[in-house]
């Protein structure tokens, strides 16, 4: 399958998505989270979701604290924050009205 | 809240180059690679091959470190970088705009620069002294205030303070400064010159910045007299010649050595009087000095730090009250009752007392003015930003963040402002020369610092952030607040009704202000109109007036009075005069000489009734001046030293103390020389102190029959046509009659009457043209608002058209709604104008300042000049075509 190409807008989305649906997450939990919902459609460089975060930490929908991993190391842990939320809403909003009209176009076809 | 404070600080560090953050991002790195390893080792893979899987996985660290890096630090220097680009490039698109808010903001900026460095250097600057605030003023309190500081206690009172006081480090004495005449290689000069201790300048802490000040030991003068003086006055005089020092002039007859020159910011202690040579005090006060009666000088000292100012002065009560009982002087207490200490560091300003309304009036003006260009640039700014509304929407849907956007409003808006500052300074720098020709205030007297002071610099800055601020957060909080998507698809949905209210309602708020300025100007105008026209009781066309000073110690006597019989003689000779007079004083010269009478038949309810103003006159006094008779006869060349004393009143004095009866014949006695003198006549009332003033009972005594030996007169002269013709003649004549005559002061008398309205002219002058300015930038922001909203509204209006409206409903329709908004401004102007206008009354002369003319007249302006501003769009809405209206939607 070739790793097909990502809006790097998408990306964010989907971090933002899972941080929001599983709370405080590292680089490479979100990472894995990723790639077990798109069931390994989507397979992408998973270093580009450090760029990601780093760009919604500037942006203030997500924040990052220190905390302990699984096997007691030092990891960043990542969390979503009101705003990011609000974001989150109004992206959903968007990408539903999208599909949305494009279903209806897609059937329409059909119907011819 | 803390992890916006931590994201921002992240920023902040990012700035500069973030080593932290590098290292965790590496920490991250290294982590998630393992991780990653230890899932492929999981599934079979060997730790070589896992690790490579997991590298392959991860994508490049390289890359992905230097993107990080590049997202955190540069970028935010490099996205002011970019805003600034765009913000210049937005700027140079929109040309017109541009210009306009830069000029308009410019305009505002420079007049509140100009009018504050004024305010500067009248009203607050300290003194250039060392550490001002530690000076203090001695003065002995009489129960009658006065202008200026207090006299202080007589010189020996004073010598005790020096033995006995212990709060003040160190004390001074001197003079108030007047006019000396000097003798500088034969040509004679009168600058300002004060009398001073020998400790004056080492109290003040003045250096100079050529020779040596005057020192305690140059106080005995037993080397010679020795003088300072100031570095304008060096500049004027010896034009900046280093040999000043040591030169030697003559002053009252005494060879002075000029032996230093103090530094330019120097002027002495009141800066509306600059001293220009300061004497040793025991040249021409040594008698004052032994006296004890003699409350003639003033003093100054430097509180000891940690001292109380009132322990001070209790220290120096105790001492002048001993003072008082010893030599038996209890009397004195009854003006001079006590030592009071007042604070000296602001110098004594007399400009302030006498400019501080106006000068405050102006700067509320300016203030406003300003007031108004900000929100016509505001309103410039929100048209743009609503025009503008989609390029936001495409940029917020691409991803930039609004805060961006509002970062990027503001840089726009500040880059304006401070191109409109720079260019204000540049006005300011004009404005405030221009500023003080206006004020009337003499340009050599009165230094005016330049703009580039550090705290008008200040100030600017401050108005000009404030004021991006002010006009840039509107437009730039619409901006963020942009939903993109409705945006995007261009509906017409988005149309408030009565949208642009902001707009709108800044426009009433800049014709409102429009309208008290205009009122303040007509108000300003009409005062000068009456002042102008009021009848000062002389005619002022055609007459040539200067004062002529003998040398003082050459005439005395007989000499003298023969010398002024010469000249007036030989002036009256020279063809195109058709008459002359000598004088005391002439008519709107300010100063009063009163002297105290007493008339029989008359009882004074009070000390003031006795006083009586007095001019002393030759013959043809009230021919040249115009002044009319009104009974009896006026002053003859019969009546001179050897004739019976006569005497003329004006209507005033002449109704004041002989009510009904006539005054002719009777007589009148001046009581401190003991005389009595024969009413002769009665002549019309004439202002001598300023036009506005009501006149004052006057006493003319002929001039052959001084009550004291006269020192300087005026010499006026009434010419057949013109006037400023017989300057060098009379130069000539009074050469011939003596050769050290002084003459100063030329002028004609309508001149003068020109100079004593300089104050009232220039409020008026700049009222007028803030008035005009404030109209002007209203107007510009109506036609802004209108146009923009006709715009807005072009679907409407097509619609109404399509609907068989004809050209001219729609016309109406737009100015309807223009016009209420004007009305609304007008009303609102009309109530602060109605309540502030109380402040200028005692500005005002002959009209009241709810004067109904002038609100009216203004109020008419403001409406037709607002009527052409607004029908212009009203006409381009009306040539609006449906169709095309029609099919934007």
């Amino acid at each position: 399958m070739q790793k097909s190409e990502v809006l790097q807008g998408t990306l964010d989305l989907m971090a933002l998505k899972v941080l929001d649906a599983l709370g405080s997450l590292h680089g490479y939990g979100i990472a894995r989270r990723i790639e077990q919902v798109s069931e390994q459609v989507l397979q992408l460089n998973e270093g580009t979701v450090y760029t990601s975060l780093l760009r919604l930490q500037q942006r203030g929908w997500i924040v990052s604290d220190w905390g302990t991993s699984e096997n007691n190391r030092k990891a960043k842990y990542y969390s979503i924050t009101k705003s990011g939320r609000k974001q989150l809403a109004c992206e959903t909003e968007n990408w539903e009205r999208i599909a949305g009209v494009i279903g209806r176009l897609l059937r329409l076809e059909g119907q011819e | 809240m803390i992890h916006y404070l931590r994201a921002l600080a992240a920023r902040f560090r990012g700035l500069f180059g973030d080593q932290r953050a590098d290292r965790e991002l590496d920490d991250e790195i290294e982590m998630h690679l393992r991780l990653l390893t230890e899932r492929y080792v999981r599934q079979g893979m060997t730790k070589a091959e896992a690790t490579s899987a997991a590298r392959r996985q991860f994508g490049n660290v390289t890359l992905l470190q230097e993107a990080s890096r590049e997202m955190r630090g540069i970028r935010s220097i490099e996205t002011i970088f970019q805003d600034l680009r765009y913000g210049l490039r937005m700027l140079r698109t929109h040309k017109a705009l541009t210009a306009v808010a830069v000029f308009s903001l410019a305009l505002g900026i420079g007049a509140n620069t100009a009018i504050f460095s004024l305010i500067d250097a009248v009203l607050l600057k300290m003194l250039p002294v060392e550490r001002p605030e530690q000076l203090y003023f001695i003065q002995n309190h009489r129960t009658r205030q006065q202008e200026g500081i207090d006299p202080a206690p007589p010189y020996p009172c004073y010598e005790r303070f020096l033995n006995r006081q212990q709060s003040f480090s160190d004390l001074a004495v001197f003079v108030n400064p007047f006019n000396i005449r000097v003798t500088i290689d034969g040509q004679i000069d009168e600058p300002t010159g004060q009398y001073v201790s020998g400790n004056y300048f080492s109290l003040l802490g003045i250096n100079t910045v050529l020779g040596r000040t005057l020192s305690p030991a140059d106080d005995a003068m037993t080397d010679g007299i020795m003088a300072v003086i100031s570095y304008n006055y060096w500049i004027r005089r010896f034009g900046q010649n280093p040999a000043v020092i040591g030169k030697v002039v003559q002053i009252s007859g005494k060879p002075v050595t000029i032996i230093g020159v103090t530094p330019p910011e120097f002027y002495g202690l009141d800066p509306s009087m600059a001293v220009d040579i300061s004497l040793p005090i025991r040249m021409e006060y040594a008698k004052s000095m032994a006296n004890s009666g003699a409350w003639w000088f003033r003093a100054a000292g430097r509180l000891k730090p940690g001292i109380e100012v009132e322990h001070a002065r209790v220290e120096l009560d105790t001492i002048y009250k001993t003072f008082i009982a010893d030599i038996g002087n209890s009397g004195a207490l009854k003006y001079f009752d006590r030592i009071e200490l007042a604070s000296a560091s602001k110098g004594l300003n007399t400009l302030r007392k006498q400019y501080s309304r106006p000068l405050l009036a102006l700067m509320a003006i300016v203030a406003l003015v300003l007031l108004i260009a900000c929100a016509n640039v505001a309103n410039l700014l929100l048209a743009r930003a609503t025009a503008r509304r989609k390029e936001f929407a495409v940029r917020l849907a691409l991803g930039a963040g609004r805060l961006r956007l509002l970062r990027q409003m503001l840089t726009e808006s500040l880059l304006l402002v401070s191109l409109g500052g720079l260019l204000g300074l540049l006005f300011a720098r004009r404005g405030s020369a221009v500023l003080v020709n206006l004020l009337g205030i003499e340009q050599g007297k009165f230094l005016v610092n330049p703009p580039l002071d550090y705290r008008v610099l200040l100030f600017t800055t401050a108005v000009s952030l404030l004021t991006g601020l002010l006009f840039g957060l509107a437009p730039a909080l619409q901006a963020a607040r942009i939903d993109p998507n409705p945006t995007l698809k261009d509906s017409a949905g988005t149309t408030r009704i009565g949208g642009l209210l902001v707009g709108k309602s800044l426009v009433v708020a800049q014709v409102g202000i429009s309208l008290l300025l205009l009122v303040g100007a007509g108000l300003f105008l009409r005062t000068l109109h009456n002042l102008k026209n009021v009848d000062a009781g002389f005619q002022r066309d055609g007459v040539m007036m200067m004062s002529v000073k003998p040398a003082e110690n050459v005439y005395r006597g007989t000499q003298l009075s023969s010398l002024w019989k010469d000249l007036l003689a030989r002036v009256e000779r020279l063809p195109g005069v058709r008459s002359a007079s000598l004088s005391d004083r002439i008519p709107l010269s300010g100063g009063s000489l009163g002297i105290a009478v007493k008339v029989p038949g008359f009882t004074p309810s009070s000390d003031q009734d006795r006083i009586i103003s007095l001019n002393q006159v030759s013959p043809r006094y009230f021919q040249t001046f115009g002044i009319a008779l009104l009974s009896g006869r006026v002053f003859a060349d019969s009546d001179n030293e050897t004739a019976p004393k006569v005497a003329l009143l004006n209507e005033s004095a002449a109704r004041f103390y002989f009510g009904d009866r006539n005054p002719i014949g009777e007589q009148i006695t001046i009581i401190h020389k003991i005389r009595d003198y024969q009413i002769v006549g009665v002549v019309k009332d004439s202002r001598y102190q300023k036009l506005r003033e009501p006149d004052a009972r006057m006493i003319y005594l002929p001039i052959r029959q001084p009550l004291d030996p006269l020192g300087g007169l005026a010499l006026a002269v009434r010419a057949d046509d013109r006037p400023t013709e017989l300057v060098n003649p009379i130069r000539n004549e009074a050469r011939a009659a003596g050769s050290d005559i002084l003459l100063t002061n030329i002028a004609t008398l309508s001149e003068q009457v020109d100079r004593t309205l300089a104050q009232e002219r220039s409020i008026a002058t700049l009222s007028l043209i803030f008035g005009l300015l404030a109209l002007l930038l209203a107007a510009i922001g109506l036609y802004g608002v209108m146009s923009y909203d006709v715009a807005r509204r072009t679907h409407e209006i097509g619609v109404r058209m399509a609907l068989g409206a004809s050209a001219r409903r729609v016309v109406q329709l737009v100015m309807r709604e223009t016009l209420g908004w004007v009305v609304l401004g007008v009303t609102l102007g009309l109530g602060a104008t109605l309540a502030a206008t109380r402040w200028v009354e005692s500005l005002l002369f002959g009209l009241k300042p709810r004067d109904p003319l002038t609100i009216g007249l203004a109020v008419l302006l403001l409406l037709a000049v607002a009527a052409v501003a607004g029908y212009l769009p009203a006409r381009r809405a009306a040539r609006v075509d449906p169709l095309v209206a029609l099919r934007r939607e």
